[in-house]
């Protein structure tokens, strides 16, 4: 629980390493999740993970125990991943482009492990489906639907995440799931 | 109620906001309009396949030593002097 990042915190800030180290061994995989779905690079992902964790240990003593952790740091290694995918894309109208992305802007799959047994190959089939599916969308929609389904937060702990009203992430999951839907009834494009 | 304001309710009730009034609204409109049907049926199935993807455990991982190395990029510890106790 909260309670337990809020010692280790407490006890990092007074030079403690292992209870640092903690604290990265909780999240590590959630933010190389996050990132690896937000930026479909196994080597950004992992480089926004060390990022994220040298800010939080950089940044430590501006944490307020009256939030939660997983929130700040969510907050910190969604805008890291976001930073990265704006950098990598021009500019464009996000709003106008919905409806017209195909998810093909150079990323590659990683290749999960080759003995997935066949009773699993549609079940696996199905989430790469959907992976590329999200991984479409334009940035805005993207990161709300891999903070929704992905890392199953609330609307709620978006919005505290995004640091935005509940209403437009309402709207964005609205609309990312509109857009999902036909994508993924008409995988022929 | 129109086909519009149907999908609204759709979404909502997705996420779990639909007060139940609005619910039975949205059933009756269901029972009458058979596109709005179909287009519930597929958004929920979206639904469903979108939190499936996440119940396999992803094939990519961090390594083993993932903790280390992020430990050994760190800068040296330093004395801070919490603002919070």
């Amino acid at each position: 629980m909260d309670n337990l990042e809020t010692r280790l915190v407490k006890l990092a800030l007074k030079g403690d390493q292992r209870a640092f180290a903690e604290i990265v061994d909780l999240y590590k995989d959630r933010i190389f999740h996050l990132a690896y779905r937000m930026l479909s690079n196994r080597h950004e992902a992992e480089d926004v993970v060390q990022e994220t964790f040298l800010r939080v240990y950089r940044n430590l003593d501006r944490y307020d125990p009256g939030q939660k952790f997983s929130t700040w740091i969510y907050r910190i290694g969604t805008n890291l991943s976001i930073d990265r995918l704006r950098k990598r894309k021009p500019t464009y109208s996000l709003d106008a482009e919905i409806g017209d992305q195909d998810g093909a802007d150079g990323y590659a799959l990683i290749p999960g492990d080759n003995r997935t047994p066949e009773t699993e190959y549609m079940i696996s089939e199905t989430r790469t489906t959907i992976h590329e599916a999200i991984d479409g969308l334009p940035p805005k929609y993207k990161t709300v639907m891999i903070l929704r389904y992905l890392q199953e937060l609330s609307l709620q702990e978006i919005s505290e995440v995004l640091d935005m009203p509940v209403t437009t992430i309402k709207t964005r999951v609205h609309r990312g799931r509109e857009f999902l839907r036909k994508k993924l009834e008409s995988p022929q494009r | 109620m129109e086909c519009k304001q149907a999908v609204s309710f759709m979404h909502d009730y997705l996420d779990g906001d639909l007060p139940s009034e609005q619910a039975r609204e949205l059933q009756s409109h269901l029972d009458a309009c058979p596109e709005c049907r179909s287009a519930f049926r597929s958004l929920e199935e979206t639904e469903m396949m979108l939190f499936a993807a996440n119940r396999k455990t992803e094939s990519v991982a961090l390594s083993e030593d993932a903790t280390d190395r992020i430990m050994s990029f760190l800068p040296q510890p330093k004395k801070h002097s919490p603002v919070w106790n």
